[in-house]
């Protein structure tokens, strides 16, 4: 298997979160929490950070092994395969319905005439493409396309600051403390990308690495929440019953330097389709090695295309874009919490209590010996 | 033969995609469509709305430099501003275009009446820019689009673009774009303003 180094594994993780960020993650936060979005992604962020630090401890037990290896030592074989299956479906459905949402969004403004078959068939001939092609080569196309990703982000902040009204944070707490704190904990829903933290030892070049990498990557992944939300925020009301068209490229629109440049919408948009190929190419590759592992396949070429055809077909499912939002604003954040969190942490403890129970009696048993 | 049916599938697959993409090219190719400079808005009997689109007139090349084409500009009534793009997309050989739509403008009468409407179908059109400005006429708003000759500039929708730019200089006349408006329109704190116009 290929293994990745400290940047790479990072770089992975905030991939998750920009792709989620270009549709309408941020426009469901500002609508959640209004003008507390920014307290409660603080707030959330540094949960985000405590489990990812959590993830960690819970992993140091079980060094070089992912989840799925971990739900065997739990439960055998049964219990592997449930897992895999559960985190395999997690992937490929959630990839999908974004890969639709996203190429909604490029019929509605660049394709108004072309069928979504098509649009939705060349980011999957892409994505068969790269993973028939060894990991690295994703990965580095990956460490190439996400820092531009980030800096047109922290370009598009800097270029509308002429618009912010810093004013629109008050009241702080938004509609209350109840809303921003309790309710607000739902928001950890955004923080999709820890579930890539599970199968990530395995594919490590240094393990020892892996504390720094869990704690930087849910921290960057925090930054830019909070950098795209307050850009949004600053300039704008509130998205309530405005376009649906991803809320990051409405606010590109109001880039403009003099009347020479304007326009410079299309190549973000251009920069995001090349993010959002390099995610779906990622989300391919784990549920591969996942399906590898629960399989034994030597050979995982043919696999590949099976995939590739999987996500296409469940890309086609939704019947139109109010389904595939839907599921982005209502059901991902509970499956991330309810697969990412509960599941994959509460393996994780069960896991952790049973080798401790195990250490407990070989000690026991080591004392009987010398006595 | 396994390179050939390759070499034939990777081929038919490209056909396919030229062919699925090329109705979008040409729905959007500069040939089939007109260009929309302004939008005027006036009220009609029945809560109708009389929406007039001013369109480019490009300069011919044979004429001269200080020729000024005169305005082209198409009434439609109707119950909305949606019907009313949709009603001369109908109509007219090549299909609308807003995305160089400078100015839009309002009658008195219907901004007493309240435009928030007419601006949330703008602000959710993909092809109105944010910059457009807004204007509200004290005289008809089609009337208002008739009359804009400027006197120092032959291309009108550079005119159009420039206008509401004095503002960086000069105190009488705001910068009052719809994305602004709009976002006014949705602030219990503020006040959406427009530029007062009139001939």
């Amino acid at each position: 298997m290929t293994k990745i180094g400290q940047v790479e594994a990072i770089m992975l993780i905030l991939t998750i979160i920009v792709t989620h960020t270009v549709l309408s993650m941020p426009t469901d936060i500002l609508n959640n929490y209004k003008s507390a979005s920014i307290l409660n992604l603080i707030y959330v962020g540094i949960i985000a950070i405590i489990i990812s630090y959590f993830i960690y401890k819970l992993f140091k037990k079980f060094p070089s092994m992912d989840i799925v290896d971990i739900s065997e030592f739990i439960g055998g074989k049964i219990l592997k395969n449930i897992i895999g299956i559960i985190f395999i479906c997690y992937f490929i459905i959630s990839s999908s319905l974004l890969l639709r949402n996203f190429c909604e969004s490029i019929q509605i403004l660049y394709f108004p005439m072309t069928d979504i078959t098509f649009i939705i068939a060349l980011f999957v001939i892409a994505l068969g493409i790269v993973n028939n092609l060894s990991f690295s080569a994703s990965i580095k196309s990956n460490v190439i396309i996400l820092p531009i990703a980030l800096i047109s982000v922290v370009f598009l902040f800097f270029t509308n600051i002429g618009r912010f009204v810093p004013e629109r944070i008050f009241p702080l707490l938004g509609e209350g403390a109840y809303n921003t704190f309790i309710l607000g904990l739902t928001n950890l829903g955004s923080f999709g990308g820890i579930a890539y933290l599970y199968f990530l030892p395995p594919m490590l070049k240094d393990y020892s690495k892996f504390k720094k990498i869990c704690i930087i990557s849910i921290l960057a992944t925090s930054l830019y929440l909070i950098f795209t939300v307050a850009t949004l925020l600053f300039i704008f009301t509130f998205f309530t019953n405005v376009s649906e068209i991803s809320p990051l490229y409405t606010a590109t629109r109001y880039i403009e330097f003099g009347s020479f440049f304007q326009r410079l919408e299309s190549l973000f948009l251009l920069i995001w389709i090349l993010i959002f190929a390099c995610y779906i190419s990622i989300v391919c590759k784990f549920s591969v090695s996942i399906l590898k592992k629960l399989t034994n396949i030597s050979d995982t070429k043919p696999l590949i295309n099976i995939f590739c055809l999987l996500i296409f077909t469940i890309a086609l499912i939704p019947k139109n874009l109010a389904v595939t939002q839907f599921f982005e604003s209502s059901i991902y954040k509970y499956l991330v919490l309810i697969i990412v969190l509960l599941l994959g942490i509460g393996i994780l403890i069960f896991a952790n209590i049973i080798k401790y129970r195990q250490r407990l009696k070989v000690n026991v048993t080591e004392k009987r010996l010398n006595v | 033969m396994n390179k050939w049916f390759k070499n034939i599938f990777i081929f038919v697959v490209i056909l396919v995609f030229i062919s699925a993409f090329s109705s979008s090219y040409s729905s959007l190719n500069i040939d089939n469509l007109t260009y929309v400079l302004a939008i005027g808005i006036d009220s009609s009997d029945n809560n109708n709305l009389e929406v007039s689109f001013h369109f480019s007139n490009p300069i011919p090349a044979e004429s001269s430099a200080n020729e000024k084409p005169n305005p082209i500009i198409n009434t439609v009534t109707a119950s909305s501003l949606s019907n009313a793009i949709n009603l001369v997309n109908g109509y007219q050989g090549r299909q609308l275009n807003l995305s160089h739509c400078k100015v839009i403008i309002f009658s008195e009468e219907i901004a007493y009446r309240g435009i928030s409407d007419e601006i949330y179908t703008l602000i959710n059109d993909t092809q109105i820019r944010p910059s457009a400005n807004i204007i509200i006429s004290k005289c008809n708003a089609k009337f208002y689009m008739n009359q804009v000759k400027p006197e120092i500039e032959n291309i009108l929708s550079k005119y159009y673009e420039i206008f509401a730019e004095s503002s960086k200089y000069v105190g009488h006349i705001p910068n009052a774009t719809i994305g602004d408006f709009f976002n006014s329109l949705n602030c219990n704190t503020c006040e959406p303003y427009a530029i007062l116009r009139w001939y």
